[in-house]
This record gives structure tokens, sequence and C-alpha cells, in this order.
């Protein structure tokens, strides 16, 4: 190969001496490129020279360790970095105008000795090479650019045919493994620029086009590279062939530019994590010039897999990470970048909790112990009796031959074996032979493992995106470089493909497995989804916890729950439903809510396939895995799952308001298609964490919202900087018209400010979470985004927090902070930071202490309260009384009773007592503490005197003082309980009492 | 997938019926083919096969009555050619050389055949040879010590796993021999 890549080198020489029409195709194809990749110097520009760089980085290491065979050489080329940078620039004129007079470009690069002001002298060489270009060859000037180049080339190669010869002499020897790596690395560099497409659109086709330069140029690179080490050659003959130039320019320029991007990447610690991370390594290497870029870049050198690449970064890497491993990959799953990344198979586990991210040299042991247990269940599950040597009589009746396990076996793997013909029939990975084997029998062996549930039709259809994944992934994984066998040769052995699936699915399942749990009458979900709907549905009635009163459960009720749902674990995933249906969408989108309920949809219908399937039907198979992204690393069993439901509704809510049962359905059950579902899960984790109606946020944005600008958005809910603007995300994501659709909703709420709908008062108020586990959800979910958004906790929250205090003035700081978290939920950005430390602490403990609730009747009377607190806003605000009675209110109740006269629910029914009592209480807690302050100050002034004169009396009187003051603040704790003629609903007696010594 | 092969009867004229060690063994859905080389004898042995599985493939014996049972019988099973004779017709009765020619005239790839009431289960020319015996034990015509014997035959693609069951003193006793099928 080299032998005949020096030939041709030859050959052009000799070429160029002939017509231009005879001249190597070769050529003209890469100048084409060229040119074509750098068609307009608008802005972009410099996006598209860093892609260049980028691209060009590895070749500029492949020459570097080539040259390190000979050190002395190369030392003089670095050290002599003004030559080299000549060339360099020599190179940059053909790139930017297709004519090119080495002579005076050289000239302007001696004097810069850096390359980081490439543009610069991009520009430069621009002025100066025009000029040229009416010297040399004025009569082509009208030529199309392409014939231009060749004959340039021509022109040049001519002057070349010396050098090139001597070239041959000097690199032959040299040249020939060196080449080899290069093409290895472009290649490489492809990949890795794939990744960057989305991201940068214009990169890609650039890249593309210098990878067809490289590959195209890579012999000549190398003996250019070759030569240039004989500085001599190139300082005898000034006159460079533009062939040469070319390849040298990529390779020099790459340095400068890299630069900018790290600095832009450091400004932006949210995108830290995505793909093109993987360049941050090649890029911070870069930046230091001299014999330690010399360095790195031989590290660089030995080919390595993209894969180990970004794993390396991640898990081992050497330069501390901004975050947390395990933090990098949930951002890169929220923001979608997951998706790019080789790494997504580790992530799910990890996310999962199939491996202990914290504990990476575990992770051998751990893979070792999975895959044993894997082969240890195949040996004991998959045993074959006809294979053994000893005699089993195939006909026994004795339930432990090993006969009948097996025809029972076979029996489960005729099911699976019919339900794996239907899965993704479309996809013809799932058609092949081998990996229906390996998804059958890890089905199989699960159904093994899993008791008296089994395999459960809809269970394959799980199974299938991870076997999916890992099959992408460990086939796709290559190890290059020669260094010895890794933990990621470890991991992605090929071997163990099925054992690893089988763990994930393992750790998957672990979740969702009781979804699968038989409903009374047996049915497996998609063939009999409304028979199971309708069991399952008597069966929750007598379960006791009817869902439509779920809302009233307090936390009593939540145990009760559970013990209820454990005794019938058929009935989670029902529940599960029902709990979706009735308290989630209810309290999210009531309009939607009541909507469905009048044309009798029942959830479980469409839910179940949804939740059970993991919304596996519902969209395009790449966006499930996107969509599992999110869900796996959300976490927290899966509650995600909840809100996408919610989310999937709410995509399509106009269409299921305007229609009729009938259509409802189809539209449900054919679930439109959706351009980007990084907007539902966006929207998912929107409602999950603002606790309000969604109603206003869905009717601004509508579905036809274009991918582009949800795209934009995704990226711009965890972008700090967009969020400076102190506009929030979502609204802007949702378009012009978002903050004037904001505002009679955040109106509403400051009207009704007293309602504290916020992270706290879900804390407090158990009621509206009446899921067992949903307390617990909301706040680790908000420590979960406290964790996130660290860095984000910034102005939106202080720019909202003046406007409602000025608003509310009556309100005391408790309100405020509610406020804030009302407003920075509905920006979505979770911040938690306007919360005083203090009065947040106190007030989730008091809560959690007391384990007790008298709301469940308030939010559905909040509901009547709110109206009054509309329709009288300015009142009601400063009535502390309202606090109480509308802790729970959504937004969306208080709007359709508000708008909708004759809105039917059921909390409209109860009367009104409860509320006045509830509000009574509050008052007499109210009045108490007031009172016992009232006490304290005397002995506080008392205690003044004891500091002026010593005197015991008054010593006694201050530690009374102290003593009664601790005792309040343990009732308000909840250490203390309070006295019997109180409530303990302490999130407003912090609020009262607050309030109370600052009046006085 | 299993077969078995089973006959000489001879319910009721020389026993009473299948010992129950081996009915406890044949229930339904578990075999799917019963290759029986005949001498039933009575119409009630032919309904319990049927209960067993139902695809059930009988040639006729010497004894029997129905005399719509072909005298001798083919039967594809997998990739396997089945000959099925009760063997009174093959002369000397048992003779290896005699059934060998059987099983050539037929061209099968396992010939069952009955008649002896002595279990025999052996390979000639690549072939396989299978007499079951006696299902009840009922006497021959040459011996009165018969023991109540059938075979099931796995099979799988290309061999066949032969399980020879034998009611010895109340007890079933189980064996096992491979045979691959020569191409």
């Amino acid at each position: 190969m080299d032998s005949t890549s020096f030939l041709d080198i030859v050959d052009k020489g000799i070429d160029k001496n002939k017509p231009i029409s005879t001249r190597p195709a070769n050529e003209e194809d890469i100048m084409s490129s060229i040119f074509n990749s750098i068609p307009s110097k608008s802005a972009a520009e410099t996006d598209i020279m860093d892609s260049i760089f980028d691209t060009k980085d590895i070749k500029k290491k492949s020459q570097q360790t080539s040259n390190n065979d000979d050190l002395v050489v190369e030392d003089e080329k670095s050290d002599s970095s003004e030559g080299v940078e000549q060339k360099v620039e020599a190179i940059d004129q053909p790139m930017e105008e297709e004519t090119i007079e080495p002579l005076k470009v050289e000239e302007q690069i001696a004097d810069e000795q850096i390359c980081e002001e490439k543009e610069e002298q991009l520009e430069q060489v621009d002025d100066i090479s025009e000029p040229i270009k009416v010297k040399e060859e004025e009569q082509k000037e009208l030529e199309v650019e392409v014939e231009q180049n060749i004959e340039t080339d021509s022109v040049n190669a001519e002057k070349e045919e010396p050098t090139a010869e001597v070239e041959q002499n000097l690199g032959e020897v040299e040249s020939t493994n060196e080449k080899k790596e290069e093409i290895l690395i472009s290649n490489d560099l492809l990949k890795a620029s794939e990744e960057d497409n989305d991201e940068e659109e214009i990169n890609t086709s650039i890249s593309e086009s210098s990878d067809s330069l490289t590959m195209a140029d890579a012999p000549e690179i190398q003996i250019s590279t070759n030569n240039s080490n004989d500085t001599v050659i190139f300082i005898k003959d000034n006159e460079i062939s533009t062939d040469k130039n070319e390849s040298k320019v990529s390779i020099e320029i790459q340095t400068e530019p890299n630069t900018p991007n790290k600095n832009s990447n450091n400004n932006n610690p949210n995108f830290s994590m995505s793909v093109s991370n993987v360049y941050d390594d090649v890029k911070t290497s870069e930046i230091t010039i001299g014999t330690i870029e010399q360095e790195e870049f031989e590290k660089k050198v030995d080919l390595v897999s993209p894969l180990k690449l970004e794993f390396d970064k991640i898990f081992f890497s050497a330069i501390p990470l901004e975050k947390t491993p395990f933090e990098v990959l949930k951002m890169n799953a929220f923001t979608g970048v997951l998706k790019y990344s080789p790494l997504r198979g580790i992530a799910w586990k990890i996310f999962l909790g199939g491996l202990d991210i914290n504990k990476i040299n575990n992770w051998e042991t751990d893979y070792k112990k999975q895959r044993e247990r894997y082969n240890k269940l195949r040996e004991e599950h998959c045993f074959d009796p006809r294979n053994s040597n000893s005699v089993y009589d195939p006909l026994s009746q004795n339930d432990d031959s090993p006969w009948n396990k097996f025809f029972k076996n076979l029996d489960v793997q005729k099911i699976i074996k019919i339900d794996l013909e239907r899965t993704h029939p479309e996809n013809e990975f799932f058609q092949n032979e081998n990996v229906v084997e390996m998804m059958s029998r890890i089905l199989f062996l699960y159904s093994k493992t899993n008791g008296i549930v089994s395999y459960r039709q809809g269970m394959h259809e799980l199974l299938a995106p991870i076997i999916y994944l890992y099959h992408k992934e460990y086939t796709e994984y290559q190890k290059l470089d020669e260094s010895p066998k890794g933990l990621i040769d470890f991991i992605y052995n090929k071997e163990y493909l099925e054992h690893d699936t089988f763990s994930t699915f393992e750790c998957l399942m672990r979740f969702t497995s009781d979804w699968y749990a038989p409903a009374p009458p047996p049915s497996t979900n998609l063939n009999a989804t409304s028979a199971s709907a309708a069991g399952t549905t008597s069966s929750t009635i007598t379960v006791g916890t009817s869902p439509s009163q779920s809302p009233n459960n307090s936390l009593n009720g939540d145990s009760s729950d559970l013990s209820g749902s454990q005794t019938t674990k058929f009935n989670e995933v029902v529940q599960k439903c029902k709990y979706i249906h009735s308290v989630l969408l209810k309290q999210k989108d009531f309009e939607l809510y009541q909507h469905l309920d009048s044309i009798d949809i029942e959830p479980q219908i469409y839910l179940l396939r949804w939740i059970r399937l993991l919304f596996g039907r519902e969209f395009h198979f790449e966006d499930v895995l996107n969509i599992w992204d999110a869900i796996f690393a959300y976490g927290e069993d899966l509650v995600l799952i909840d809100y996408f439901c919610i989310s999937m509704l709410t995509y399509i809510r106009e269409q299921l308001l305007q229609s009729d049962s009938v259509y409802a359905l189809k539209r449900i059950y054919k679930y439109p298609p959706v351009e980007d579902v990084y907007s539902l899960v966006k929207k998912a984790l929107e409602i999950k964490d603002s606790n309000c109606s969604i109603a206003v946020m869905v009717k601004s944005a509508q579905p036809p919202t274009s991918a582009s600008s949800i795209g934009t958005k995704t990226i711009a809910v965890l972008n700090p900087s967009l969020n400076n603007s102190g506009s929030f995300p979502e609204t802007s994501s949702s378009g012009e018209d978002s903050p004037t659709s904001f505002l009679p909703y955040s109106s509403q709420i400051s009207s009704s400010s007293t309602t504290p709908i916020d992270n706290l008062s879900t804390k407090t108020t158990p009621s509206l979470n009446s899921s067992n586990h949903n307390n617990t959800h909301i706040n680790n979910s908000n420590n979960e985004n406290k964790t996130i958004n660290n860095p984000l906790t910034s102005s939106p929250s202080n720019n909202t927090s003046p406007k409602i205090s000025h608003q509310n003035s009556n309100n005391n700081s408790n309100n405020i902070n509610n406020n804030n978290n009302i407003n920075n939920n509905i920006g979505l950005n979770l911040n938690n930071s306007g919360n005083s430390g203090i009065f947040k602490a106190n007030i989730t403990k008091s809560n959690s202490s007391s384990g007790f609730v008298k709301s469940n009747p308030k939010d559905l009377f909040g509901v009547r309260e709110s109206d009054l607190n509309l329709f009288s806003s300015s009142s009601s605000s400063s009535a502390p009384t309202s606090l109480n009675s509308s802790t729970n209110i959504s937004i969306g109740q208080a709007r359709s009773t508000f708008f909708s006269s004759s809105s039917k629910h059921k909390s409209l029914q109860f009367t009104k007592s409860p509320i006045i009592t509830d509000s009574q209480k509050l008052k007499n807690v109210q009045h108490h503490l007031g009172y016992s302050l009232n006490d304290i100050i005397p002995l506080l002034e008392k205690g003044e005197k004891y500091i002026n004169s010593n005197e015991d009396n008054d010593r006694e009187n201050f530690l009374l003082a102290i003593s009664k003051v601790k005792e309040i603040r343990d009732m308000l704790v909840g250490t203390l309980p309070l006295p019997d003629s109180i409530t303990e609903d302490k999130n407003e007696d912090a609020t009262s009492l607050i309030g109370d010594p600052l009046k006085k | 997938m299993f077969i078995i092969a089973i006959g000489d009867i001879h319910v009721p004229h020389r026993s009473h019926g299948i010992p129950p060690e081996f009915k406890k063994l044949l229930v339904p859905e578990k075999i799917q083919h019963i290759l029986s080389t005949g001498n039933l004898v009575s119409k009630e042995i032919h309904d319990y096969f049927k209960v067993l599985t139902c695809d059930v493939h009988i040639v006729k014996g010497d004894l029997d009555e129905n005399t719509s049972y072909p005298d001798t019988k083919v039967v594809n099973i997998g990739q396997f050619k089945f000959g099925l004779c009760h063997g009174h017709q093959i002369v000397p009765w048992g003779d290896k050389s005699s059934l060998a020619a059987l099983q050539r005239q037929l061209d099968v790839d396992v010939l069952i055949t009955g008649h002896t009431h002595k279990l025999e289960v052996f390979e000639a020319n690549g072939k396989l040879f299978v007499n079951p015996g006696s299902a009840t034990g009922a006497f021959s015509n040459i011996s009165n010590d018969v023991i109540p014997s059938f075979v099931l035959m796995d099979v799988q693609s290309n061999n066949i796993t032969v399980y020879i069951y034998k009611l010895i003193d109340g007890q079933v006793k189980v064996e096992k021999i491979d045979h691959v099928k020569q191409q």
C-alpha cells in the first residue's frame, strides 16, 4: 500500500505537468469538498473551523507520534514552531482562496508564532491572497472554483516535483505504518463527529467532508510530515505543493479553535456530559503547547474506541468532574444526550440499580457475579434430560422428575416463543434467530425466578429494547488498542451479552414485575385489557380505598393502603392507573379528567398498556429507548411513568376534549406520532415538579410546537444561561404567548396566594398523594431536583420573589417562600433555594413526626375556598384561615370551579363545616402561640435587666424565657405535642407564629 | 416427540388388562403417537389408546377381530419412517434376517414388530428394530413367562432415544438406548 501511495505521488508529480484534465480525480474531490464545506464566512465559520479542527486533531497526533520516532527531529519541529506555523499558514490559503502564493503567506505566518489568533490570520490571508490571484492567474478567475483549484494545483505541482521525489526517499520507510494508523483514527473521528451531529448540524457536513479529505489525503499527509521533519527541504523549497499544504494546514490549525471550545464548555457546566466531551480530553491535552502536548498526543495515538474514551471519561476521569458520574449520566438522560452515548447500556444498569456507581472497583466482581448467577440459572433450568447421562423416565408422574420440569418449562417457553414472534415484527433485529433464542432464554429464566407470576405477556416488550441496546453496544465495541485488558473489555464481552441483558432486565423487572401480577380473572394485558379492567375495578372497590376518595387519604390512610395493596398485589397496577387518573390527572388537569370521566373511559383501558409496556407500543422504537432513558434516570420506582402518562394525555388534550368516547378511545389507543419525545419527557418532569394544574401550560404549549423549538427547550431547561434571562425556560418554550398566558395563572396564585401549593405543602399534606409511596417520592424528588439544579438555583427565584412578596405584603415569609416555589415549579426550575432553610426543615420535620393528617377533606373544600379566594382575591391573602383551608387546591380545580359554575365535582358536595372548624383551630393555634410569645416578652425584658444588673431573680426569668422559647420551638418542630385545643397543622402554625411577633 | 410402541395386549382373552403401573405412566397429552403392533383383540383397548392420543396406528394381529386394520403400515414421524407389522407373518417368528428383509421391503428406518412377546431392541445395518413385547405380559405361543413391557421412543431430529419400560416384580424399570439415523 505504501509503495503504491508513493507511486501515486510520483505519478501526480508527473501528471501535474500534463494538462489539467488528466489530473487525478482524487484531488478534485478533495478540493471541492473543502470548498463546499466553507461556503459562507458567517458567524458559523468558527463552528465550522472547530469541527474541522477537531476532526483533524488525531491527524496531528499521529503525525507527532510518527515524529516521535525521530525525537530529535521532532524537537526541532516543535521548538521551531515558526517553521511549522509557516507551513500551516501556507496551507491555510488554499482552503480559503483557491490560489495561493506560498511565499507571501509564510511571511505573515512568521509574524505570528502561536496559532490562537488563527481567525485573524485567515482574514489576513484572504486579503493577501486575493492580489496574488490576480497576479498569477488572472485569466482563470472567471472559471469555476474547482477548476481553479485544479489549475493552481497543477501550477504548484510543477514546482513541487523535486520535493516530491526527495520525499519519497526520505519518507518511504517511515510512512508505511503510520498511514494505517491515520486512517483508522480518521474513522474514529468520523464516528465522533457523527455523534455531534445533532448539536451542531453544520459541523457534520464539514467534518464529513474533512473526513473525505483526510482519507484521500492520508498518504500525502504522511509524507509531508516526514518531510517537515527535514526542515532543510522545506526551507529550500519555498514553493510548497498545494496538496501538502492542505494536509498540513488541517493538522496545524486544530489547536486554536479548541481553546474557545473548551471555554464555552466550561461556561456551560450543564453540557459537560454531552458527547462533545469526548473531545474534552483531546482538547485539554492540546491546549498546552510544547513537550507536554507531545506526550499527550502519544497517549492518544493508540487507537481507542469512542466507547472506551467515554467510559474512561465518565468513570475514570483523571480530571475531577464538576458532577458525579451518576449525575452526569442523569443529565444526559434527561436532555437526550444519552442517546448518543455508547454508555447507555451501562447507564441503564446503573439507573436500575444493577451497578453501584460509587463502587466502580467492584464492577468487575459484580459483573462476574451476575454472569455466574445467570449461568447457574441456565444450568438449573435449561436442563435437558435427553442430554443427561442418567436415565430419567419421561413418563414419570413425579413432580420432581426432570422430565416433568422439562415439560413444564416447555410450556412456558412455547408461550414465550409465540410472544417473541410478535415482538416488533417490523424490526429485523428481532427476527434474527439467535436473538429470539436469547430472548426466549432470558425470559424463560426470568420466569423461573419470578415465582408465581412467572412469565406474562408484555414482558417480552420490556426485554426487547434492552437486548437491542446491549446487542448494539456489545457488537459495536471493538478493542482497538493494545492496552492490557481493562474493565471495559471485561464488560463488553460479547460472550456475556445474554448474561448482562438478563441482569439488566431483571433489574427493570424488579420495579415492574408487580404490574404483571395476575388479575383475579387471569388475563393478560394486551388481549384482555377490558376484561382485566373490569375485574380489577371491582377488586379495587373491595379493597375499600376507592380512588375517588383517595384524595381524602391521610397518612394513616396511606399505610392502610399499603397493607391493602400488599394483600391484593394484583391490584397494584390497577391502583396505579386509578391513582394516575383520579389523583394526578385530576390535580393537574381537571378539565381533561372530567371529560374522560364523563365519556366513561376507564383509565385502565389505556393506562394498563402504557404502564406495563413502559410505553413500548405507543412510540417509535428508538423513541421508546429515549423515554426509558428519562424514566430510568429519574429512578424512584420509576415514578416518572405516572407523570409521563399525564404528559401523554395532555399532549392529545385538545383532541380528547373535543371528541366523544369512541374517537377519544381511538385517539388514545392509536397515539399520534410524537416528533420529539423529549418534549413529553420534559413535560412529565414539569408536571411532576409543578404540583399545579398544567391546564394553562398545556394550552400554551400545544402539540404543533415545532420539533426544533422543543429541542431547544429541552436543552434550555437545564441551561442556566438561558434561565438568567429571568423568564422561565418553560414559558419560553411554549412560545410567545406563554408569558401572557402565564400571567393570569400566576395572578391566580397570588390572589389565592394563601394556598401554599408547593413542595412543602405536599409534604405536609399527604392528602395530595394518596398513593402509598408518593410522599416519599415527592420528598425525594425535591432533593433530587435540588441536586440536579444546584448550579441553577439562582436568579429566577430571586426575581420572582420580590414581586410576589409585594403582592402579598400581608403574608408572612413562609407564604412568600411558597409562592416562590410555585413560580419556580411552574418554571420548572425546581428551585428550593427560595425556601428559608430553617423553616423548611422545621416544618418538614414536624409533619413527618406528627404523621397525622387533617386535611383530607380540606383540599376538596379547598376548591370552595379557592373560589372564594378568587372572587375576593385581595381579602383572602391576608386571612390566615384561608391558609389552612386551601392548602391543597390544585389550580386546575380552582379554575374549573371558577369558570364552570356547573362543576359536578364531588368535593362540592361536602358540607362546609369542616372548613370552619379547621380554620377555627388554626386560629386557636395562632392565638395560642401569640399569647405564649406575649408571655415571653416581659420575661425577656426582665432578662435584659439581668444582663445589666446580674440579679439572680431576673436571671431566672431569663432562663424561663429561654425555656419557653424552646418549648414553642419544640412544638413547631414537632417533638412536643401541641396543646389539645390546637390542631397539628404545623405548617400553618409556623406561619402564624412567625407572623405574630412581626406584627407586634 | 414421544412415540409409544405397544402391542400384544390380548385383553380379555389372555390378560385382564394393562398393568396399573403402566397405566399410571400412560397419561394423555404426553404422548404424541402410538404405534401398536396389534393383537389388542378388544375394542376397549383401542379406545384406551385413543384417549392417550389421537394419533394411533394399529396393524392387524393374528387374533384381532377388527379386520379393518392393515397388515403392515408405514408412518412418517419427523425424519424417520416407522414400519409397523404384527410379526406373525414373518417366518420364522422374530428372525433377524427375516425382519431385515421386511425392513428393506417396507423401506423404513425403524421396524416395529411384535407377536413373540419378547422385548427386543437392536440395530442392524443402521436400522432400528423394535419389538415392544407384550404390555400385559400375556403368554405367547412360545412361552408362559412374559415380562410386561412397552417401548417409548423420543424422536429428536435425526436421533431416537428408546426407553424400554419393563414391569419386574411390580417395579417399572426403565432402560435407555440411543439410535442415530444413518444417512
